[in-house]
């Protein structure tokens, strides 16, 4: 082997190294921890104002002292994925099927242990004096009755007969808060005698204000 | 000077004087609504934030009311910026405290809170604060959002008092709270198994036969009033979750449930009746109640049916998408791949029903709960001879069934349609060409090559000894390989002299095939596990080589003429 080949020898070497290291360079990047708390993070439920899968509402103001709100439930409750099978689901429900609506202050009111309540709890609640349109004016009778859950069923609550309506009402408690409440109807009409499956009626207050939560139980 | 003096002392004697009897919060960072909740529950007074969307200042300052002493946290990127002023145009005396930044706001509010207890729980997601909200408020416990980074000025923070640590928080957490013999609730392996240990000790030590359920990816106000448990279910009720809703709607525990907003109507109703049915199986008539509130009004101040108002927050939701649905007359297989496009890895199961003109045919089902990691592409195959079936009638439906924990699969979607044959063999052939390791990048590099003429998916797995002990290591996803191309796979491992030395060789494992998804063909290869640190000494030992050859020659060419003379 002359000086020559040796020097050629020491260059293929050098090569095949280069081409070695020539083919690192492509890169894995390691898992990113999920971003959180970016300052941006509020944002909206998928809750419509009036809407429950179906339920709308509607509002009249009545007296200074009233208001009352009436809506449809018959939407159609979506019971499928995007793609419109059901695969998941067994459980189906129409307004024929029955519930309650109710309205209350409390922005969780306990359904589980409600009691009856009258129009006296009414004008204590809303610090009213006596008056044509008060509470034990309005809510009377001590028979009205109503079910939550199926099985809590109460039936000597003050209730009112709203005036050209299919709809009772009736004013229950959970030892806090009142709430006012009736049960589904499909075939209901409301105070103008339009198609409605609830209409309900609550006290308003004459000074400050009262905030209330819409609550549906779908049997 | 003499009346600057009174006037600072009148300043200090009002500041020390006023006590909020109420907390509203006005911030675009989660941390801060938290974090007022927390000291409002904690203080026993009540508490509002500003909603997000739909927080508009004059709705928000009627639901406050008026004559109130209000702390007003507010964010550096505040909802509204009339929040302020709205609140005073109702005659309420409002101090603002202001959040720079939510993680110290939540710190700093618990030294104000005057809290006798704490709860710890992880600073990342939601879903651990939201838990322990209702039970953090019964008993006026300020909840810490914690991590490794302000573990020290929490433990500070807390003292001598009690502290509970609750879910999955950092080791270092853990360890720093040690000596303050912590109580722990959750093992912090399963967000909903943790859920259900809280709901079920507020619901025994309160006698609470009511509860929320929601999926925790918000807060509202039926949450933030603290008086009933939450519970955490997904478009699928976690098996835990019914489980615990079951036993306790048998055991005359639990009357009742409260939904927000629609987003679990269906799962939560649909859940009843299984159990209505599985009681009635059982001779038994029981059964619970659900509400939904779905909706808001104030009378009057005439604003019309409102949405209810709430805060998202951050919270981990897994992904999966089924990819494609296909039957394989080649291999006489149905072929469904699931992708996961989300931001972790996921746990799911597949469903699949075939029919053929319409009456059921096969039903096939994977064999346990699989994981797909987080850009992964997974293939499903299950045999099935549709020989002789003309294409056109048969029809497949996939439910695929998923979630972030193991245990409990909280999400779903499906696919149902005509489904589609092909022909396709996979002749993918890959092989793994070198290791080797680079002191500088702490990596091993594992050089993959597509032998084949098609494009090939591969996914690589690196097995060594690493300290002391043998280690697999994932590659991060699955590498597409052009025909005859290579790629080197990086896997991030650090290795001492002596893990080298102990490491003469790697263990490279490929799954690969010629369909995304579809990594069917399985190979393992031995090979020498290479050092950068060997190459120079390869370049010193030729290099000396070198100049030893030039000065036999130089010696050789030098004797050469003296032999002549």
């Amino acid at each position: 082997m002359n000086f020559k080949n040796i020097l050629a020898l020491f260059g293929v070497v050098l090569f095949g190294a280069g081409l070695v290291t020539a083919i690192s360079g492509a890169t894995v990047g390691t898992e990113v921890e999920v971003a959180r708390w970016t300052g941006l993070t509020a944002g909206s439920v998928g809750t419509e104002g009036g809407n429950i899968s179906g339920v709308n509402v509607t509002g009249a103001t009545l007296t200074d002292r009233w208001a009352a709100y009436f809506g449809d439930v018959t939407g159609n409750i979506r019971l499928t994925d995007s793609a419109g099978t059901n695969n998941v689901y067994a459980w189906t429900w129409t307004a024929a099927n029955g519930g309650e609506v109710c309205l209350s202050t409390d922005a969780s009111f306990a359904f589980a242990s409600a009691v009856a309540a009258d129009g006296t709890d009414i004008d204590t609640a809303m610090a009213w004096g006596a008056s044509a349109d008060d509470g034990v004016t309005t809510y009377t009778g001590d028979d009205g009755s109503i079910t939550f859950n199926g099985v809590t069923a109460i039936t000597t609550a003050d209730k009112v007969v709203l005036d050209g309506s299919s709809f009772t009402d009736v004013v229950v408690s959970d030892g806090a808060d009142l709430a006012y409440c009736t049960n589904i109807n499909s075939a209901g009409t409301n105070y103008n005698g339009a198609a409605a499956n609830y209409e309900i009626m609550v006290p308003t207050a004459l000074t400050g204000v009262t905030t209330y939560n819409f609550f549906a139980e779908l049997n | 000077m003499k009346l600057s003096i009174i006037a600072l002392f009148m300043l200090t004697l009002l500041t020390m004087s006023f006590a909020e009897d109420m907390v509203a919060i006005n911030s675009m960072d989660g941390r801060d609504v938290l974090s007022g909740v927390f000291y409002a529950n904690a203080k026993g007074i009540p508490v509002k934030f500003m909603p997000v969307p739909g927080g508009n200042a004059d709705v928000f300052a009627a639901k406050v009311g008026q004559n109130h002493d209000i702390l007003l946290i507010q964010g550096s990127l505040p909802v509204s910026s009339f929040v302020e002023s709205a609140l005073a145009n109702k005659n309420n005396t409002i101090t603002i405290y202001s959040s720079a930044d939510g993680g110290s706001t939540n710190l700093d509010l618990a030294k104000k809170s005057g809290a006798a207890s704490f709860i710890v729980v992880d600073s990342a997601y939601s879903d651990s604060a939201i838990s322990v909200m209702p039970y953090a408020a019964k008993i006026k416990a300020y909840v810490l959002l914690a991590n490794k980074d302000n573990i020290a000025q929490i433990k500070e923070i807390i003292g001598s008092k009690k502290v509970i640590i609750y879910g999955l928080v950092d080791q270092q957490v853990k360890d720093d709270l040690s000596s303050l013999n912590p109580e722990i609730i959750g093992k912090g392996e399963d967000k909903y198994e943790d859920n259900v240990v809280i709901a079920s000790r507020m619901m025994r030590e309160f006698s609470i036969s009511r509860a929320l359920v929601v999926d925790g990816s918000f807060v509202e106000d039926a949450m933030t009033a603290g008086d009933q448990p939450i519970i955490l279910s997904g478009r699928l009720v976690p098996q835990v979750t019914y489980d615990f809703i079951k036993q306790s709607v048998r055991d005359n525990k639990l009357g009742g449930v409260m939904l927000v907003g629609n987003d679990l109507v269906v799962p939560i109703y649909d859940m009843r009746e299984r159990m209505k049915a599985e009681f009635a199986g059982e001779g038994l008539n029981k059964t619970f109640g659900i509400t939904v509130k779905f909706a808001q009004v104030i009378p009057s101040a005439g604003t019309g049916v409102l949405t209810l108002d709430t805060f998202r927050m951050p919270t981990y939701k897994p992904e999966l998408e089924i990819l494609e649905t296909v039957y394989n007359k080649n291999s006489g297989t149905l072929m469904v791949s699931v992708d996961n496009p989300g931001e972790g890895a996921a746990y799911y199961t597949l469903e699949v029903k075939v029919t053929v003109d319409g009456a059921s045919y096969r039903t096939f089902g994977t064999d346990g709960v699989k994981l797909v990691e987080r850009g992964e592409t997974q293939g499903n195959e299950f045999p099935l001879d549709l020989s002789g079936i003309p294409e056109g009638k048969v029809n497949a439906t996939v439910l695929l069934k998923y979630g972030s924990f193991k245990k409990s699969l909280e999400e779903y979607t499906s696919y149902e349609g005509q489904l589609a044959t092909i022909s396709y063999t996979d002749n993918s052939n890959v092989s793994v060409q070198q290791a080797r390791y680079d002191p500088a990048r702490k990596s091993v590099l594992v050089t993959i090559k597509n032998n084949g003429g098609d494009v090939a998916y591969v996914f690589s797995k690196l097995s060594v000894v690493y300290g002391g002990s043998p280690t697999n290591i994932s590659s991060v996803g699955v590498r597409e390989l052009a025909p005859g191309s290579m790629v080197v796979e990086e896997f991030p491992l650090e290795m001492t002299p002596e893990e080298l030395a102990a490491n003469k060789n790697a263990s490279v494992f490929i799954d690969y095939g010629g369909r995304q998804g579809f990594l069917l063909k399985k190979s393992e290869y031995v090979v020498p596990l290479q050092s950068e640190g060997e190459f120079p000494l390869i370049l010193v030992g030729v290099a000396v080589l070198f100049v030893l050859v030039i000065l036999a020659a130089a010696y050789f060419f030098m004797r050469k003429p003296s032999k002549k003379k």
